[in-house]
């Protein structure tokens, strides 16, 4: 294998990379043209370079090892999912793995992002009980329990605790 | 020495109703969720962060540490009865745990770990309240290049936490950066994108929540029950209340591999970045050399489930002493803890101990307290521990996001925060799928900006920044060395890894 076909081996890795390369270079750079340079520097500046240093090495090491593995075996080609699935099975726990997981994982981030834009519009009871019913029908759960009255308790005593008993004053939109 | 004026003056303030109240509902609810597999105790202590914000300081502090003790104990229950530990530092009591389930002593070995976890708790109580004084009068001697080098010295941890140190290396130093948003003393404003919120920094308590709870919810997507149908073997005897009270008495029939445990629990647990699962590690393999029945170690030996429980919650002490002398969070939880002082308006460090002393020893007494009731609730939640694991995650999910969601704007009452705590969130899943260690983000962001101010503060004092400054002082000569011990770990890990590459290629 090639020098590019490695790299593309390791390219959401080396995208991340220089993610958070690119914002530490970005900020680097925002404080040096601040007043006070030598100040404002004296822990970013080494900061920095140490995550300018790390970063070539962890390419290198990368691509390094990406040549060197495609060289020396056939190596099973493993994809996202499968790298999540194993990072997530090695992390503490083992139960069994859900077919459903990108499915269940869109339908969560995006429930929850309607969620966090919704709450202070359309109020914290209307919008959470939505939340909680909809994320539960969409996680799988069918019951009339685990859709309706699950989220009315939950709801409920967030409300009750949060805002009668603590006195927190929870969103309140053009709904409730 | 330990003050007892101030000592009984902390005992005196736990006899309020609402601390007491805290402290059942902490152990309570620390034992259920680390019951529940993957609901680690960071993120239980994370989720209730919020609810604490409206609380007096002690009745708040004193409910997260419970949440803390019950969690060391609770991750042990799926451990032993289905083989899959709540949370990494009961991997090693599953180790006997669970071989005595499958012979049918499930409870028994339920009953071993309770009383190990308490008596564990027990003594890293006292040991904290013993030690503390006296960290405190060292760290109090502490000036501004001291205080740098112990921040040093905590982001040293990251070193030892990861397989790969620059992966580590690079989230820590990310996380300082991080850490560094905001205005600073020289009156400039810093990476805030313009957002006035940032001008006091990222927000602690939203970033930890996105990051430690929120993150792992994408873990649990994955799977339908966390436990899996593992659990439903778990009932076998479940309500076997006889074999539960006679683990629970046996337990006491080992004093010296309780002692031997829990102090090299303490001990460990005062390590940064060591923590439980390292000291559970360590104390099972040395109760393995010391005890008649080493060679039964591994096939369901009950001094294995006390050697492992109570070096996992004794370390609770010594991590606690670390946190609240010096400042310094060796692991997830105490970071999280952080957070709840800071909520409270309370710093911890040495001036913690000399402005608060009563709170602080109330802290530390409440410890002493919920060992004796983890004893009885501990035996209470493992009598229907079965039920408790077989949660499924579609009912846990929504619920941990909506209690995370709600909880972060409460704290500021700010929808800017829940933002913030959904990027850090999103940076969280990303950082896990590549396995990058959210401890060192979360060190970075707690010490960033400690570095800074003091960095900032031996620069101002000197004039300049120079080795000269930390070498002619007698204690900053003494940290480095600390650093250099600490860092000796990486330089034989990355020496012995080079070796072994060079083998590799050569062969």
């Amino acid at each position: 294998m090639g020098l590019m076909p490695a790299i593309k081996k390791v390219t959401s890795e080396i995208v991340v990379l220089l993610l958070i390369f690119g914002f530490s270079a970005d900020y680097y750079f925002e404080v040096s043209a601040l007043p006070s340079r030598t100040i404002n520097l004296l822990l970013i500046q080494p900061v920095f370079m140490v995550i300018a240093i790390s970063t070539i090495a962890l390419i290198f090491i990368m691509v390094r090892d990406a040549l060197r593995s495609s060289a020396t075996s056939v190596s099973v080609q493993s994809s996202p999912t499968k790298d999540v699935v194993a990072a997530a099975l090695s992390d503490s726990s083992a139960g069994p793995v859900d077919p459903h997981f990108i499915k269940n994982g869109i339908a969560f981030g995006v429930c929850t992002l309607a969620y966090v834009l919704l709450l202070d519009r359309l109020g914290f009871i209307s919008s959470s009980l939505l939340y909680l019913s909809i994320l539960i029908y969409l996680l799988g759960g069918r019951s009339f329990w685990l859709t309706v009255v699950l989220p009315i308790a939950v709801v409920g005593f967030l409300y009750v605790t949060m805002s009668i008993l603590l006195k927190f004053p929870l969103p309140q939109g053009f709904l409730i | 020495m330990v003050e007892f004026s101030s000592l009984w003056a902390g005992i005196t303030l736990l006899g309020d109703w609402q601390v007491i109240l805290m402290m059942v509902l902490g152990l309570l609810f620390g034992i259920i969720t680390g019951a529940i597999p993957g609901f680690s105790t960071p993120l239980a202590i994370s989720v209730m962060l919020p609810v604490t914000f409206s609380m007096e300081p002690l009745a708040a502090i004193v409910f997260l540490t419970c949440i803390y003790a019950g969690g060391n104990f609770g991750s042990s229950i799926s451990a032993i009865l289905i083989n899959i530990p709540g949370s990494p530092q009961a991997i090693v009591t599953g180790l006997d745990g669970y071989p005595m389930t499958r012979q049918g002593r499930g409870n028994e070995a339920l009953g071993f770990a309770v009383a190990s976890s308490a008596v564990g708790n027990l003594i890293g109580a006292i040991f904290l309240i013993l030690i503390m004084p006296l960290l405190v009068k060292f760290a109090l001697s502490f000036g501004p290049p001291e205080l740098f080098l112990v921040g040093v010295i905590g982001l040293t941890v990251i070193a030892s936490l990861h397989k790969s140190f620059l992966k580590a290396a690079i989230a820590g130093a990310f996380g300082v950066l991080l850490g560094t948003i905001g205005m600073t003393a020289a009156g400039s404003t810093r990476g805030t994108l313009g957002f006035y919120e940032l001008l006091d920094g990222v927000p602690l308590i939203p970033a930890l929540i996105g990051l430690i709870g929120f993150s792992e919810l994408f873990l649990m997507l994955q799977r339908t029950y966390v436990a899996g149908s593992a659990a439903s073997n778990a009932s076998q005897g479940r309500q076997d209340l006889t074999q539960l009270l006679r683990g629970f008495k046996q337990t006491f029939r080992h004093p010296f591999t309780l002692l031997r445990a829990s102090t090299i629990g303490v001990l460990i647990g005062g390590l940064p970045g060591a923590g439980g699962t390292v000291a559970s590690v360590v104390s099972y393999n040395e109760g393995r050399r010391y005890s008649k029945n080493g060679a039964n170690f591994g096939n369901g030996e009950p001094e294995g489930v006390i050697n492992a429980e109570a070096a996992n919650n004794a370390s609770e002490g010594g991590a606690l002493a670390l946190m609240l002398s010096l400042g310094i969070p060796g692991g997830l939880a105490t970071a999280v803890l952080i957070g709840g002082f800071m909520l409270q308006g309370l710093i911890p460090g040495p001036r913690l101990f000399l402005d608060n002393p009563a709170l602080l020893y109330g802290v530390m007494s409440a410890q002493v307290f919920a060992s004796f009731m983890l004893l009885f609730f501990g035996l209470l939640v493992s009598f229907y521990a079965a039920k408790i694991i077989q949660v499924p995650t579609v009912v846990l999910i929504p619920l941990i996001a909506l209690f995370s969601i709600v909880g972060t704007y409460a704290v500021k009452l700010l929808m800017f925060d829940v933002y913030i705590m959904l990027v850090f969130a999103a940076f969280g899943i990303v950082l896990r799928k590549f396995d990058y260690p959210l401890i060192a983000v979360i060190l970075g962001l707690i010490l960033g900006p400690i570095l800074d101010g003091q960095l900032m503060r031996t620069f101002q004092g000197a004039g300049e920044l120079s080795l000269s400054i930390f070498l002619n002082r007698p204690m900053s000569l003494l940290l480095l060395g600390i650093l250099a011990l600490s860092l000796l770990p990486l330089m034989i890990r990355l020496v012995r890894g080079h070796l072994k590459n060079k083998e590799t290629v050569d062969g």
